[in-house]
């Protein structure tokens, strides 16, 4: 009581709960003894027990408080009771307070709490088998070694033995055969002689020298013992005079050359085609074909079909006013067409 | 990683992978690409990944794949903005888990990708904040919102329990 107060009929209860509480000060008690004296109708009233005593139910303490105060930051957005569940639930404790001040609400309300926690449902990615990799087997180190030794060997025996060196003449390649060494070395010095007198063509000397030896080797390969005996017969008795003279009745063998032979057999081709190019650059100008436009479409068209095996063909499309709006590109197994922009499609 | 360990991922976490992006987006293909593009980063990167941490490696890459697409398509509203009619209905429901997985679709997207990460794959605070890029305080306070909103929306549709 900072400032000085008196007592007087319209405050004097609030006196009588200071007395009681016993928070007046001296003056204030002599004051209020004053007071008494000059209104004894009032003295009754001090010592009524209700005037000072509440009910017991009011004097209980308010058990929801904990719902009225906040969490501790930062769940200040909680309430310290929400908090309470909510952490016994993460911590897994059985209840968030004692059981026995649990009343009959909060039971209630932990129970609906126990139930937030969410039970997965049983899902099936249904795409699962393509997330998994596989690879291919590999190999131990001795079959590939193995493997690599038979690609070596298939290598070795399918080179081819025939290559191009550079002939007599100029400028022009001819096919020469490669005489293996251990084959020439069996040729006896008559037999090539022979073949010399015959023809100066390496390939048809290598050709005669060769022919026996390896007719020879094939059969003993073959185990075909009877056919070498019959052809040594046939051979043998013949003599070397009378070979000679069949050689050369034979006369000079012509081996065609390659170059030549391949040239002979393009250059019909060649001039065919040349002269169907000539031949559209000379063709009449029709109406169909007076632009400059429709006449190279026209040459195009046949140039992809003369120059190209699958047939290609390539048009454009015009409307009834005479504009662009379409190309065509066409073959035997597929048609593509490829609309014109208006935009794209001025006329100069 | 090798890839036997990857397949052994695929075998053991590819379900929980689709069920969690699938529970949050409710759209099983853009669930199923974004758990293929998961995996498909980890393989990309399988050198670099440790066989124990390939399932928080897959949750950490489907979860930002998740954010993106959920930025992408905006259609989730904020708890906050949610009239108040909505945490009403009159569906009839024949149990308590389809309610939760109902109302879990009201929460924000982050505290409901949290919630599903701790009860479904029984992550920590701190392994979903690696996940999450989120702190484990953070984490936590999605999670207790979460619980209690869940709890308050149970509440009031009066469930017999």
């Amino acid at each position: 009581m900072s400032e000085m107060r008196y007592i007087n009929r319209d405050n004097y209860e609030a006196w009588f709960l200071d007395y009681l509480e016993g928070s007046l000060t001296d003056s204030e008690q002599r004051q209020l003894s004053s007071f008494l004296l000059n209104n004894p109708d009032l003295k009754q009233d001090l010592h009524k027990e209700d005037l000072v005593r509440l009910p017991s139910d009011y004097m209980q303490s308010f058990d929801a408080k904990q719902k009225l105060r906040r969490a501790p930051s930062p769940f200040s957005e909680l309430s310290e009771y929400e908090f309470a569940m909510a952490d016994a639930l993460e911590n897994g404790n059985p209840f968030p307070m004692e059981r026995a001040k649990m009343s009959a609400a909060d039971q209630k309300e932990w129970t609906l709490y126990k139930s937030t926690i969410l039970r997965a449902h049983a899902v099936k990615y249904p795409r699962k088998k393509a997330l998994k990799r596989r690879s291919f087997a590999i190999l131990p180190d001795a079959f590939r070694v193995a493997a690599a030794a038979i690609l070596l060997m298939l290598l070795y025996n399918t080179k081819d033995s025939t290559e191009l060196v550079e002939g007599r003449h100029k400028g022009h390649y001819e096919p020469s055969t490669q005489i293996s060494s251990s084959l020439t070395a069996s040729i006896p010095e008559q037999t090539k002689e022979l073949a010399d007198n015959v023809t100066n063509n390496e390939q048809t000397k290598a050709v005669l020298l060769e022919a026996p030896i390896i007719m020879d080797a094939t059969f003993s390969i073959n185990e075909k013992d009877s056919e070498i005996e019959e052809y040594r017969a046939y051979i043998e008795p013949i003599g070397e005079q009378q070979i000679r003279q069949q050689l050369a009745e034979l006369g000079q063998p012509e081996i065609p050359n390659v170059y030549e032979t391949g040239l002979k057999l393009m250059m019909p081709h060649y001039i065919n085609n040349h002269n169907s190019l000539a031949a559209l650059y000379e063709l009449p100008e029709t109406e169909a074909l007076a632009s400059a436009s429709e006449k190279s479409n026209t040459i195009t068209s046949e140039l992809l079909k003369r120059i190209n095996p699958l047939n290609i063909s390539y048009d454009r499309i015009y409307d009834e006013a005479g504009e662009l709006v379409a190309v065509n590109l066409s073959a035997d197994g597929f048609e593509l067409s490829q609309r014109i922009p208006k935009w794209l499609n001025r006329r100069e | 990683m090798t890839e036997k360990a990857y397949n052994q991922c695929v075998e053991l976490h590819a379900d929980n992978l689709y069920r969690f992006i699938f529970n949050n987006i409710k759209d099983s293909d853009m669930a199923s690409d974004i758990v293929q593009d998961a995996y498909e980063k980890m393989w990309l990167y399988k050198d670099g990944v440790d066989p124990a941490k390939a399932k928080s490696y897959l949750f950490t890459t489907a979860y930002h794949l998740l954010v993106d697409t959920v930025n992408k398509n905006k259609h989730l509203i904020p708890i906050e903005q949610q009239p108040e009619q909505e945490f009403s209905t009159d569906r009839g429901y024949s149990d308590l888990n389809e309610i939760l997985h109902d109302v879990l679709n009201r929460l924000p997207a982050d505290q409901k990708m949290v919630l599903m990460l701790r009860d479904y794959e029984g992550y920590s605070y701190q392994e979903i904040g690696e996940i999450t890029g989120l702190s484990e305080s953070q984490v936590k306070v999605y999670i207790y919102r979460a619980r209690v909103f869940l709890k308050k929306y149970i509440g009031r549709l009066e469930v017999v329990l």
